[in-house]
């Protein structure tokens, strides 16, 4: 059979709501599709875990330090599973761990920023784990099997960390005016990278994702999503959100809200936002310090 | 005889889940049994039996407990969502931070006073300021 019709078969077969296990035949663009997505997404974890451990020595309480620890081990912790199904694919965990902390791939937009106050990690635990939650919900229907099942742990898990970045953000809100407000200038800041978070408005026939069925939602279907989850939450709360034109729309049946600068956008996320070489840098030194662990497990292979 | 641990897949993208055990003589005989006791009603597309002996059992239920109060990771940690929302939406109240902007009508709450009164259309007509904003305490809050 050729490689064209061997495609034509599998693209039938995605079509049809069918899955693909790692060890099907799998057209190259693919796979290359499945591997950079996935990739990103571990790489994501890994990164998106730093922001919050940053806060760990400074959690308002006990409880909050434990949890906060909890949260950043399982976020890692997800990271590690999406390198072990991304590999499968056909690179290894040393090259994409290498390309990362090399700068040579990508991770979300959101973990390249800043965080100021004790309100940036409300906002993190609830509005960003909410998007990241949202996305990954709806990639319960990906094609990709396996990735699929890592999915459905790592979506438990992350509710119960939006859970835990709900009732943060509750106490920030029940309290004094300098916790609202210090809320509410976190919500102000993250405004703009949780927007761009979604990615830009994509044309569903020029997405590579979509067409393979790795994504089954467009990047406005999981904005809209979000809105309706979330903003009337903050608006309850008395926290407003930093675009004027956001409001649902009754006879559209959808939310209007203002395009933010796409531009910043992909600069931060190839590698130019304002904490990339920070954090870049932290994960190459405890790449290097903690070699010796990698190098102790390996020990047995080795003498073997 | 020994006991053989039985596994199925429901769908060919299920993980092998575990539904129940035979004893048998045999790995041939022990399938031959799982097929019959667990598989005769369409319940899976595949399944496997694993011998319990060829099983590496952790055993220490005392290390799987929680030593100290470990329920920040739990779900079950954090209680009470409904009446903390509550209380910061009145604490907004009391701030005078009220936002009132259009928005969807909530078709998940139950209590009619979360839901928009205006209806569907206009999404001004509310006027009092609290249209669709969530529970009673921001509405009854304002003084």
């Amino acid at each position: 059979m050729s490689y064209e019709s061997k495609t034509a078969d599998f693209r039938a077969h995605i079509a049809a709501g069918g899955k693909v296990e790692a060890s099907d035949w799998m057209p190259d663009e693919y796979r290359q599709a499945a591997l950079r997505f996935i990739e990103m997404h571990a790489n994501s974890e890994i990164m998106g875990a730093l922001p919050e451990r940053e806060w760990i020595a400074r959690a308002p309480s006990l409880r909050r330090k434990l949890s906060l620890t909890a949260k950043v081990q399982d976020e890692v912790g997800h990271g590690h599973m999406l390198y072990r199904v991304a590999e499968d694919l056909g690179k290894s965990r040393e090259a994409m761990i290498a390309d990362l902390i090399a700068g040579r791939t990508k991770f979300h937009n959101v973990f390249h920023y800043p965080t100021y106050t004790w309100g940036d990690v409300g906002v993190i635990g609830f509005l960003i784990d909410g998007a990241a939650l949202v996305t990954q919900k709806a990639l319960l229907e990906s094609s990709y099997a396996p990735y699929v099942r890592v999915l459905r742990r790592i979506c438990a898990e992350e509710s119960l960390h939006q859970r835990h970045g709900e009732d943060l953000v509750l106490e920030l809100c029940a309290g004094s005016d300098e916790q609202r407000q210090m809320f509410q200038e976190a919500v102000n800041r993250w405004w703009e990278p949780v927007m761009q978070f979604f990615g830009p408005p994509s044309k569903p026939e020029g997405d590579v994702l979509l067409a393979w069925g790795l994504k089954t939602r467009t990047n406005e279907q999981l904005r809209q999503r979000f809105f309706d989850t979330y903003v009337p939450k903050l608006w309850d709360l008395g926290i407003s959100v930093p675009d004027p034109a956001l409001a649902f729309d009754d006879v559209a049946g959808e939310w209007r809200w203002t395009q933010p600068n796409w531009d910043t956008f992909w600069q931060v996320v190839k590698g130019n936002g304002p904490m990339t070489e920070t954090r870049l840098a932290w994960r190459r030194w405890m790449h290097e310090a903690h070699g010796w662990v990698r190098e102790t497990m390996d020990e047995p292979r080795l003498a073997a | 005889m020994e006991r053989w641990e039985v596994f199925g897949k429901r769908t060919v993208d299920d993980p092998w889940t575990s539904v129940g055990a035979v004893h048998a003589p045999d790995d041939e005989m022990a399938l031959l049994l799982a097929k019959e006791a667990f598989f005769r009603h369409g319940e899976g597309v595949d399944f496997a039996v694993v011998r319990l002996a060829d099983m590496h059992i952790f055993g220490r239920p005392d290390l799987l407990a929680f030593a100290t109060d470990k329920s920040y990771k739990l779900q079950s940690g954090y209680t009470g969502m409904g009446d903390k929302r509550r209380a910061a939406a009145t604490r907004a109240q009391e701030a005078g931070a009220v936002v009132d902007r259009p928005r969807p009508v909530d078709k998940r709450a139950l209590n009619p006073s979360h839901r928009r009164r205006d209806g569907a259309a206009g999404s001004e007509a509310a006027g009092s300021g609290a249209a669709g904003s969530g529970a009673e305490a921001v509405e009854g809050g304002g003084g």
